[in-house]
């Protein structure tokens, strides 16, 4: 399957757009050309291999790192040129994130809303993410899954209109986990676009209304996770699974291959 | 203006949180403090005793020779060159010298009972005391041998020693060490400090977290460094008053401005050694390579700049060198003012020293700062 670019049948409703997105380190081509867009209201998942270009894609549209070519833009406004302004308007969960061991959530959330001029009400924020009741405690005696909420709050603190989640829950318990899901979709009916990076087929087949697979830098396939499988389906592969039922995790195998990344 | 100010006071909540930061910023100090009072390192070098030879003779000479160890080359006393009575007795108010002696006229000559006056500093007691031991024993053994006294002239108590006690500046080595140690934790404290926050910080990605807001580096740098300062300052003035109530030691005597006047030298100090800290963690990858790359700076300083180890003991052509040092500057200012009770307007070599330094270290800390 073939890159398949957008065309929005409204596309004022286009939030995050990317045209022909390059980027190398030294040697290493880390994005190789990637154009895709992100609706409001949508969640658009990015899926590949470690090393595939997920994260560098997503720190270039945060304002994290310099792009070599191509554009990118964020309502419209160039994230390279006004990266600070860019930076306002969007919600940012990082793969490592953290915060400052010895500051309460209260404060944590506080503190960020200054850093983002708002004057958003820190127990409101926490309540959203289901931990006003940890207000008072510090982030360091948080669990995993706390820790990943309090980012979702940080993160919601400046009214994003686009919000970017890398991994966001990798390394949480199954419980933790399907209470992110529903904290995401949240999300979603708020009309936010929301773009995510996963390991877990499963997660983006439940969350996102659409994925882009990514190996070595380019999109091998974009669209929803549903056409993905037919159209695998369509040309008679067969399932992992003893019951011959076929999922994302198929399309994904058979599209980035079954060697090792090391 | 309300980032800089959140930053500030969510850096003073954690710093105070952190209980186990706060022990060490001020145990360890006074942990040295303390021990190197004890230990009494000055003991061990001769004391500082003016001459004045009146008496100009064979037998003054040989005396003189002999305290300052021109025969075997081990000097019993540090003599200062002014041979001057008026400039040496000013030179113990000033708690420069610990005493001085005058060889009375006719000293050593047949039949004479020549006194030997030694003025020396109230405060410097245990080295007069050790001044006096060292003068009997030389007048009693060494130099009744090699004097040119004729043996029928020879009598008990020919010459005796008469201690005439004044006050004087002197602090002895307590002086020396006490604004030595808080030069020295003010180093320590906003170098390590900064390292360690800074290379932590990164790790766990929250340096990056900070950089997807719209903030810039000054933003987090300012309350950070404003912060340290203020650290500082308490941290020094309660290693003062250690210095004051346990190790007995005057701070800046008879000049209270000192504890005001200080605060710009902690300030200035400080923060050099704060953006030195911010360089290094720059460098430095990890906390693993971040200590002994911080301890590599700070380690020479410490022996070097005149903290604990006087410079009177270290070779000539090391001491010109470590006069240069950032802690020499630090050191020799605060001493200056804590010591001797001058004031922070007189220390303008070490100012501009200070200054120079902190510009080269922020010029590299602005160079290496990185937010992952």
């Amino acid at each position: 399957m073939s890159t398949q670019p957008d065309t929005p049948s409204h596309s004022n409703d286009i939030v995050i757009q990317v045209r022909d997105l390059r980027k190398s380190y030294d040697d290493l081509v880390a994005v190789d050309g990637i154009s895709f867009t992100v609706h409001h209201g949508e969640i658009f998942g990015m899926l590949g291999p470690n090393g595939a270009g997920k994260t560098t894609t997503v720190e270039i549209l945060e304002g994290l790192r310099d792009l070599d070519s191509g554009e990118a833009y964020i309502n419209g406004l160039d994230v390279t040129k006004y990266s600070k302004r860019v930076k306002g308007m969007i919600g940012v969960q990082l793969q490592q994130n953290a915060f400052f061991d010895n500051l309460n959530l209260r404060e944590t959330v506080q503190l960020f809303a200054t850093l983002y001029d708002s004057d958003v009400d820190a127990e409101e924020v926490l309540a959203k993410v289901d931990l006003a009741n940890r207000a008072k405690s510090q982030y360091k005696h948080l669990s995993g899954g706390q820790k990943q909420r309090l980012s979702i709050a940080v993160a919601l603190v400046n009214d994003p209109v686009a919000m970017f989640l890398d991994e966001p829950t990798t390394g949480l318990d199954p419980q933790a986990r399907r209470n992110m899901w529903d904290l995401i979709d949240g999300l979603r009916s708020e009309g936010m676009a929301i773009m995510l990076t996963t390991h877990y087929m499963e997660e983006a087949e439940v969350l996102c209304d659409r994925v882009a697979v990514i190996d070595h830098g380019n999109i091998v396939a974009n669209d929803t996770p549903q056409a993905l499988i037919d159209e695998l389906k369509s040309r008679g592969a067969e399932s992992v699974r003893k019951d011959g039922v076929l999922t994302l995790e198929d399309v994904f195998i058979d599209l980035t291959g079954r060697s090792l990344v090391e | 203006m309300r980032i800089y100010q959140a930053f500030i006071i969510a850096e003073l909540k954690m710093f105070l949180r952190d209980r186990a930061a706060l022990f060490w910023t001020l145990a360890f100090p006074t942990v040295m403090m303390v021990v190197f009072g004890l230990f009494n390192f000055g003991g061990f070098e001769p004391p500082e005793i003016g001459i004045v030879d009146n008496a100009n003779n064979n037998a003054s000479k040989v005396l003189v020779s002999v305290l300052k160890g021109e025969f075997d080359g081990e000097p019993l006393f540090n003599v200062p060159e002014s041979e001057d009575e008026d400039t040496l007795r000013a030179e113990i108010l000033e708690g420069d010298i610990t005493g001085v002696m005058v060889i009375p006229e006719g000293f050593g000559e047949p039949g004479s009972n020549s006194v030997i006056d030694l003025t020396y500093d109230g405060r410097g007691a245990q080295e007069a005391e050790a001044a006096r031991t060292i003068l009997a024993q030389v007048l009693d053994g060494v130099f009744k041998t090699v004097a040119d006294v004729p043996p029928e002239y020879r009598v008990e108590n020919w010459a005796t020693v008469s201690l005439t006690e004044v006050a004087g500046r002197g602090q002895g080595y307590k002086g020396f060490v006490v604004p030595g140690i808080v030069s020295l934790s003010i180093m320590q404290s906003a170098l390590f400090g900064l390292v360690f926050t800074l290379v932590r910080l990164r790790n766990q990605g929250v340096l990056k977290r900070l950089h997807a807001t719209p903030i810039n580096p000054r933003h987090y740098l300012a309350g950070l460094l404003f912060t340290r300062m203020l650290l500082l300052i308490m941290q020094t003035y309660v290693l003062l008053l250690v210095g004051i109530f346990v190790s007995g030691v005057e701070v800046s005597p008879g000049y209270a401005m000192f504890w005001l006047e200080v605060i710009p030298l902690i300030i200035l100090g400080g923060f050099g050694f704060a953006a030195l800290g911010l360089a290094v963690s720059g460098i430095a990858k990890t906390e693993n390579t971040a200590a002994p790359l911080a301890n590599i700076i700070t380690l020479p300083m410490m022996f070097l700049s005149g903290v604990f180890i006087p410079h009177s003991v270290i070779p000539d052509w090391v001491v010109a060198i470590a006069r240069w040092l950032p802690l020499t500057f630090l050191a020799d200012a605060m001493r200056a003012m804590v010591n001797s009770g001058e004031s922070l307007v007189v220390q303008g070599a070490s100012l501009l020293g200070l200054l120079v330094w902190a510009g080269i270290a922020f010029a590299l800390a602005v160079k290496a700062f990185r937010w992952e």
